[in-house]
């Protein structure tokens, strides 16, 4: 029997501790556990056998490690590992039990981008090579282990789905808060990894079996596939110069027991679990009654930290990321200024919108490479889980590959060429999709006639594996003021839908007011009426304030809401106020220079409003901002002004400029005074670069910021293209100063008019004349001085 | 040589941020910072002590040192200064220590939003992991004479043997440090270091770092 359908009937055991056990066999300190697979071959085999023997069904091959890495002769290495457990297993044929091999997968021991080195395709990339190896091979599937990251598990799980057709097995590494240790909850892992197409999930190493009794209901509760557990046998220490660990086999057998009877079906053990252990464990669980695993049925979508159950509770998506109708994210995404869209994003966050949708269509930008960017980007900053939002198949197929979790995808309609598109990326990714009761022939004009596209959809996703739980039907909202009868159809199909095919429902709201005045009036009485038959999802503007009234009232009404606490948060203004309150409500009698000397962001913003009222724009820039940023940038150069206030200042700058903007008329974007700013390639410290763009930018420079770890052949074309005249680079570590000296020398060579300014932890004035810098800057005002200079001299 | 690698965390939030370090890495020396900022300032420690999750690895190993290098057990170290600092020792722990991807994480988010708060957050994680290798050395050094903990990159250690630390450690496994190819750990508030381990009964259990560095002129130097 194949082992997926082993699973499925009966408890299957996995074996015990490999590393550990290979030490006791003399595996050196520093020594490579996989080169072993070559050089005692018998030492593994029997160890193999030993677990076989103690009535185990699946040995993990001795190639955790296995990556290239690490190994330049990794066929070899991989080979061997097979050969070793198949040679276990065929002399432990005698048994007569259903044995299986499982092609072991661990970290790769390197952070994937944006916050590490290594970029998600090139760790695919790196699993790939070592999965391809194994399937040809022949194993019986693949055991992903260890990991501590969801995004490198994402990757591993499509280098195995993309390489093998081999069934795969994943289990993660929790810690006590129950989270991976880049953030990921149990029930996220569960919505991603079911998404991806994984037929087992679980957790292994972390810590004793005891410490997982928090993490393994949880499991339990949203898994649709069977559950795997292979804890340590505790904690290790010294005893007599011997490791042993805290848990014994008996007792290990014993909680081993309490998982298999909450219904793990998949058991086995990690670090310290020898084969006596797992004889224990299996000696006391092979007479409990098999549990098969159900379809737990959720909705549910997933971000890097947690999942999202799309249940009985209303579900905000925030709308605003989004150039429709909406110059200034236009702008920010033709300038590549994600600052602009990251900023709307936190913001729709405070409002309280669980999902955020992602649109970044304009007709002359790339939205392929627009789209990855954003979802990378809003992914650093943001916890909540986005709604990718394309007509672009391609930018749709890049951002729900890159996505660290389960996205929402929106979306599909009847048509078959859209089911075509999106349903292979659905079930090959995982998402939950919103389907659009529109197709070749238009929207039906009855509640019927949109049920039956709507059943369509679902019949037709049937057929490439998706259920209906990872259906969200929108059945559209028309605009009220041209057919009066319209909100009435969109009400009653909701019901119907979700009476007829049992799926959630999703609406973008406003759509329904189109051409009306006032708009939010009607917008949030029509999302009431719509809440109340039956509406899931509602695709709004977080900072409208009557769809937040609605919904808050709604929760209170509808009992969602315990005493009424948000409820009572949200209409007395006073929820989640911060610490950090500014007293003056609207700065009457404040100077906007004072307010930004002392760095005061939103009381900047209020006065610059209002002073604007009745100065001219040029007049506030100069008699009040430029002067505030002149007596702080001053103090900080006397060290009476300090690093955090001068920021403070520099971001309450910021915010009365965005006031200045706002009347000013828009500028033709040819920048004279263009400015590139990026951290040399191998360093991905921006914290030193980021102060700098903040204080250049305040003092009316252009500033492009290429971000970290960039390439010197990067800057250096987009020094050229752009036409700047001065470039300032980066770098924290001694390591990364060579690639800051190549980027000068490259900049040299092609471009020898641009001025170069570096700056620095590790910079000295020493150290930058050696690598060639026309300026060593020891802070950000000495950046924003030379920079100053660089350009007086030009005009 | 005992093979063991052991770990050791702390619950998020045990371990603080020391005030007057943060400050001095934000650069106000002996100064007080205003109320705006120590408002701001407040605002930040409240944010970020809920997210240090700081974890340890580390090992006993042996030592021999014979004129300009070491041998630890697992690879020979070329290094007078940590020759000097390990001098009269016959063993040493090594361990590795990491406050998390979330301080990492938040320092970012700020970057984007309030480029203050990123550089105050980023001032109070570089506090709060030094505040923990402060609690590892007083852990690890309870009925022992140390010396104070000595980091690749210090004097003429060279940086790049936190790559053989940290694979001796198994840290990406062990508690999720990693190495980049130009050597920056991650997550970047992290620490690989050696503490000597003396025979000699009346050397002083000193966790101060400071003490164990040359540099002369340091803004940072206590």
């Amino acid at each position: 029997m194949n082992i997926k359908e082993k699973i499925k009937s009966s408890r299957v055991y996995f074996d015990g501790s490999m590393g550990v056990m290979l030490q006791s066999l003399g595996l050196e300190p520093g020594e490579l556990p996989e080169n072993w697979n070559l050089t005692h071959p018998e030492k593994i085999v029997n160890l193999h056998k030993a677990y076989l023997e103690a009535g185990c069904n699946i040995i993990s091959t001795n190639t955790f490690g296995a990556n290239k890495l690490k190994f330049s002769n990794l066929d070899k290495v991989i080979e061997s590992g097979i050969v070793n457990a198949k040679k276990a297993v065929s002399e432990c044929a005698y048994m007569g039990e259903d044995h299986y091999v499982a092609f072991s997968m661990g970290p790769l021991g390197k952070l994937l981008t944006p916050f590490g080195d290594l970029e998600f395709e090139d760790a695919v990339d790196i699993f790939s090579d070592s999965v391809k190896i194994a399937a040809k091979n022949g194993v019986d599937l693949i055991i992903i282990e260890t990991m501590s990251d969801s995004y490198e598990t994402k990757a591993a799980v499509i280098a195995a789905k993309e390489n093998s057709d081999l069934p795969v097995f994943v289990t993660n590494v929790y810690d006590e808060n129950k989270k991976l240790l880049t953030g990921a909850s149990p029930g996220a892992m569960t919505a991603m990894l079911e998404g991806l197409g994984v037929d087992a999930i679980g957790i292994n190493c972390s810590l004793g079996p005891k410490q997982m009794r928090k993490i393994i209901p949880e499991l339990l509760e949203n898994a649709s596939v069977p559950v795997i557990a292979n804890p340590n046998a505790g904690l290790p220490r010294a005893e007599n110069g011997k490791t042993v660990f805290d848990v014994g086999a008996d007792e290990f057998a014993a909680v081993m027991k309490e998982f298999a009877e909450l219904g793990v079906s998949i058991i086995g053990g990690c670090c310290g679990t020898t084969p006596e252990y797992i004889r224990k464990m299996i000696e006391v669980t092979k007479n409990l009654p098999f549990k098969r695993v159900s379809d737990k049925n959720k909705t549910v979508v997933s971000s890097y930290s947690h999942a999202l159950y799309i249940e009985n509770e209303p579900i905000l998506i925030g709308e605003r990321i989004n150039p429709t109708g909406k110059p200034l994210i236009k702008q920010a995404l033709r300038d590549g200024n994600f600052d602009y869209i990251l900023s709307e994003a936190l913001a729709q966050q405070e409002k309280g919108a669980h999902i955020l949708d992602v649109n970044v269509g304009l007709p002359e930008t790339d939205e392929v490479k627009m789209m990855a960017t954003a979802v990378t980007e809003l992914q650093v900053v943001v916890d909540l889980p986005l709604q990718i939002d394309t007509v672009n198949t391609a930018a749709m197929e890049r951002a729900m590959r890159l996505y660290n979790g389960k996205p929402l995808v929106n979306s599909v309609s009847g048509s078959e060429e859209s089911m075509t598109q999106i349903f292979p990326l659905v079930a090959k990714y995982g998402g939950v999709v919103v389907a659009l009761t529109i197709d070749e022939n238009g929207i039906p004009d009855t509640a019927e006639g949109r049920l039956a596209v709507a059943e369509r959809i679902v019949r037709r996703a049937a057929k490439f594996g998706i259920k209906p739980k990872d259906i969200i039907v929108d059945p559209l909202a028309l605009t009220v003021s041209s057919d009066t009868g319209s909100a009435n159809i969109t009400l009653e199909s909701i019901r119907l839908i979700k009476e007829k095919l049992g799926v959630k429902t999703s609406l973008g709201i406003s759509n329904i007011s189109f051409g009306l005045p006032n708009r939010e009036i009607i917008n949030s009485a029509f999302y009431a009426i719509a809440l109340q038959s039956g509406l899931d999802c509602a695709i709004i503007n977080p900072f409208s304030e009557d769809i937040m009234k609605t919904y808050y009232s709604y929760r209170a009404l509808r009992g969602m809401d315990e005493n009424c606490v948000e409820y009572i948060g949200f209409a007395s203004g006073k929820s989640e106020r911060k610490a950090y309150v500014e007293n003056s409500e609207d700065g009457a009698g404040e100077s906007l220079q004072n307010a930004i000397v002392k760095g005061l962001k939103e009381r900047a913003f209020t006065i610059a409003s209002n002073l604007l009222k009745t100065s001219p724009p040029l007049d506030v820039i100069d008699t009040q901002i430029i002067p505030a940023l002149d007596i702080v940038g001053r103090g900080y150069e006397e060290k009476t002004v300090f690093l955090p206030q001068l920021l403070m200042s520099a971001e309450a700058a910021t915010s009365a400029f965005r006031a200045v903007k706002a009347v000013l008329p828009p500028t033709d974007s040819k920048n004279e005074n263009k400015i590139i700013l990026a951290t040399v390639k191998g360093d991905i410290h921006d914290i030193g670069k980021n102060i700098v763009k903040v204080l250049l930018s305040n003092y009316g420079f252009y500033v492009i910021d290429l971000g970290k770890d960039v390439p010197p052949e990067v800057i250096c074309a987009e020094a050229i293209e752009q036409e700047v005249k001065l470039v300032g680079l980066s770098a924290l570590m001694t390591t990364t100063l060579p690639s800051m000296e190549k980027t000068i020398k490259l900049l040299r060579q092609k471009a020898p008019d641009i001025k170069v300014i570096v700056g620095g932890a590790v910079l000295t004035k020493e150290y930058a004349d050696m690598v060639g810098a026309d300026c060593y800057a020891k802070d950000a005002m000495e950046g924003v001085r030379y920079a100053e200079k660089v350009f007086s001299e030009n005009e | 040589m005992s093979f063991l690698v052991q770990t050791v965390n702390s619950p998020p939030g045990s371990i603080k941020s020391d005030i007057a370090e943060t400050l001095r890495y934000l650069g106000y020396g002996k100064h007080a910072p205003d109320t705006d900022t120590a408002a701001l300032i407040d605002e930040c420690i409240k944010e970020f002590n809920p997210v240090i999750s700081p974890r340890c690895c580390y090992i006993r190993v042996p030592v021999v040192i014979s004129s300009d290098s070491v041998e630890l057990g697992f690879g020979e170290i070329k290094s007078r200064s940590l020759c000097k600092n390990l001098g009269g020792c016959d063993e040493a722990w090594v361990f590795a220590a990491t406050i998390g991807i979330e301080a990492d994480r938040m320092i970012a988010r700020y970057g984007k939003t309030s480029p203050s708060k990123s550089v105050i957050v980023d001032a109070l994680a570089s506090s709060a992991i030094e505040c923990w290798c402060d609690e590892i050395n007083r852990m690890l050094c309870i009925d022992l004479k140390c010396r104070p903990r000595f980091s690749p990159g210090y004097g003429d250690f060279d940086i790049g043997h936190q790559k053989s630390l940290m694979s001796l450690l198994d840290t990406a496994v062990k508690i999720g440090l990693t190495l980049t190819d130009s050597m920056l750990m991650l997550p970047t508030k992290s620490v690989t270091a050696v503490i000597g381990i003396s025979k000699n009964e009346d050397m002083q259990n000193d966790c101060d770092i400071c003490l164990s560095c040359d540099k002369k002129s340091c803004m940072y130097k206590k």
